[in-house]
Formats: structure tokens, sequence, C-alpha cells
């Protein structure tokens, strides 16, 4: 499991990639997110929307209520151009932090 | 496993949503959505064999406590939380203005039909004063009474005017002008003596009022206060 530091870093990364694959709504991200992480990720759920809100608000996503195939209305949120590159920006940042640690364990074998 | 057709979930996601919209803290588009997000996880929890009851109760405690998502909506609805605070104060005000400007209001039309019509000039203090008294403290009394807290949920008379912000905002205008122009009139009509000993009872529903406000507020406070908070349980 993340610790909770981590888990709220890595929201905003999280669903934007998420988003990048095409347009979801809250629950559906959350269980892609679960899902992909094998459980390592588990966010309380209600939390997700007031990032969801502040991504809005900062022109990363946008948002629309859609009647979904079950006839119930959901709220789907898709990428903008801002949100495809505030992706990129965060892809480099977490790439590079990967790539330390991984060089850095690879000299240290005895620590894992 | 228990029969889950005992359990109402409409009745559950009502409550579960009054009480989470009692913060203040989530518009109704939040609202919406978490209700939207509680129904998906209720439905794919059933699908794992939990009983309706059940999968409610699991689901509202993944989507968090009210605790805990009224703090962060808070922060990013913190411009709406501002105005509807601001609007609360400003409504109040013009309720107050306009309780005393009826009042006198009427008083004013009560002094034109006897001093006009009946013609008993020593009845118009005391009758004036009984009637904007009277008026003022009917008004507060219809303005706390109208609020109400059913689940969490706060309503008032300030509710209504949000809802309705055109009909009370030419109320609200109106009843300035009409009293305005009955003092006029009355003015034109009495003589000086009558009208200076008529004034002072005019105006005491006005004075009075400021002084029941007060206490009205307190009583629309304590009737829409907070209950006890259910402690959830799961």
């Amino acid at each position: 499991m993340l610790s909770k530091e981590l888990v709220a870093a890595s929201s905003v990364p999280l669903v934007l990639s998420v988003l990048a694959g095409g347009e979801s709504y809250g629950y559906a991200l959350i269980q892609r997110v679960r899902d992909l992480s094998e459980g390592n990720i588990v966010w309380t759920e209600g939390m997700l929307y007031p990032v969801l809100h502040w991504m809005e608000d900062e022109g990363l996503v946008e948002s629309e209520w859609k009647e979904s195939e079950i006839g119930r209305k959901r709220k789907y949120y898709r990428l903008r151009q801002d949100g495809r590159k505030a992706l990129e920006a965060e892809k480099n940042q977490w790439l590079a932090v990967h790539t330390t640690l991984n060089k850095l364990w690879k000299t240290q074998p005895s620590l894992t | 496993m228990e029969n889950s057709t005992q359990f109402d979930l409409k009745d559950a996601i009502r409550q579960w949503r009054d009480s989470l919209a009692a913060s203040l803290a989530c518009r109704p588009d939040d609202l919406d959505q978490l209700e939207s997000h509680l129904r998906d996880s209720v439905m794919t929890l059933q699908t794992t064999g939990l009983s309706l009851r059940e999968a409610f109760w699991v689901a509202k405690s993944r989507l968090g406590t009210n605790d805990q998502l009224s703090c962060e909506f808070a922060k990013v609805n913190a411009g709406q939380i501002w105005f509807d605070r601001a609007l609360w104060m400003l409504m109040g005000y013009l309720l107050l203005q306009s309780i005393t400007t009826l009042a006198e209001g009427l008083s004013n039309l009560a002094a034109i039909l006897l001093h006009g019509i009946v013609g008993q000039d020593h009845l118009l203090g005391p009758i004036c004063g009984i009637l904007s008294l009277g008026t003022c403290v009917t008004l507060l009394l219809l303005v706390c009474r109208s609020g109400r807290q059913r689940n969490g949920v706060v309503s008032s008379v300030v509710d209504w005017m949000k809802c309705h912000p055109v009909t009370a905002a030419v109320g609200m205008s109106l009843i300035g002008p009409i009293n305005f122009a009955m003092t006029v009139l009355i003015v034109r009509i009495m003589p000086i003596a009558t009208f200076g000993a008529l004034r002072p009872w005019s105006y005491l529903g006005g004075e009075l009022t400021l002084i029941i406000f007060p206490v009205a507020l307190g009583w629309l406070l304590v009737r829409t206060r907070p209950k006890a908070k259910i402690v959830q349980r799961l």
C-alpha cells in the first residue's frame, strides 16, 4: 500500500494518464487505477472528486453529464490540451525519479 | 443474510445526501456526482454477493466520511461558500429592512383611512402603534418559523428568496416607495399637530423590532442548529 502522501501526489498524474486513453467517469477511474495497481493504490473514493474539480478549474480536463449505458447520468471527464501538456511534464518528473531509484537499487542489490 | 427488500436504498441515499448537504461545502452538482458514484459502487458490490444494506454501507464507507468529504470540497468550493454566506447576510439585512418598512407602511395606511374616511383622529396613535408593532412581531415570527431543519438540511425564507430572486427583489423594492408615497400623503392631508402626535406611534413597531430582532435571530439559529452526528458504524 502507498503512503498517504504518495497517494495524494500521484492522483493527478494517474487521472491524467487514465484519461489519456479516452474519456471516463469517477467510479470507472478509481476501478481502473485499483485494478492496474493490483490493489496497491486505494483511494478514499470521494476524495477523487475535489481533485477532478480542481483539475477542471485549472483547465486540465473538461466534463459533461451524459446518460450512461444503464440509463443513469454520469459526469464524464476528458483531457484538454493543457492536460496533455501537464501529463508530459508529470511523466518526465516521475520517470526521472523512477530511473534514478532504479539505477541506485541496481548497484546496491543487497538492499532488495 | 437479511432480506434486502427491507432496506430502502432510495431513502438511505436521500438521508446520506441530506446530511452531506448540511455541511454547505458541496454544490448540488457535487452531490449528484457523489450519488452517482455511490449507486455504481452499490451495484458492483451487490454482484459480489453482498445484500443491498451491506453494499450500501461498504460503498458509503469507501466514499469517505462526511467530515473528510466536506473538508476537501470546502477547499475547492471556497468561493461558492463565501458567496452563499454573503448572500445570507444581505438577505437578512433586506428582510429586516422590509419588515420594518412594511409595518410602518401599514400603520400609515391605517392612519390615512382613519383620518380620511372615519375621521377618528384621537384613535390614530394607539391603533397605528399596535398595528405597526403587531405587523413586525408577526412577520418576524413567520420568518423564524420558516426555518426548518430536516435531515440535516436547513431551509428558510432566505432559501425561498434565493429561488425566487426576481419576486423577492421586486417586492422589497416596492415597499419603500409605497411607504414614502403614503407618508407624503399623510403630511398633505393631516394637520401638523395630529401628524406630530401620530409619528412616535408609527415608529413604535420599527424601533421595537430592532430590540426583538436579536431574540428572533437567536430562535432561528436554535431551530436550525445541526443535530448530533450519527456515529457511522460498519
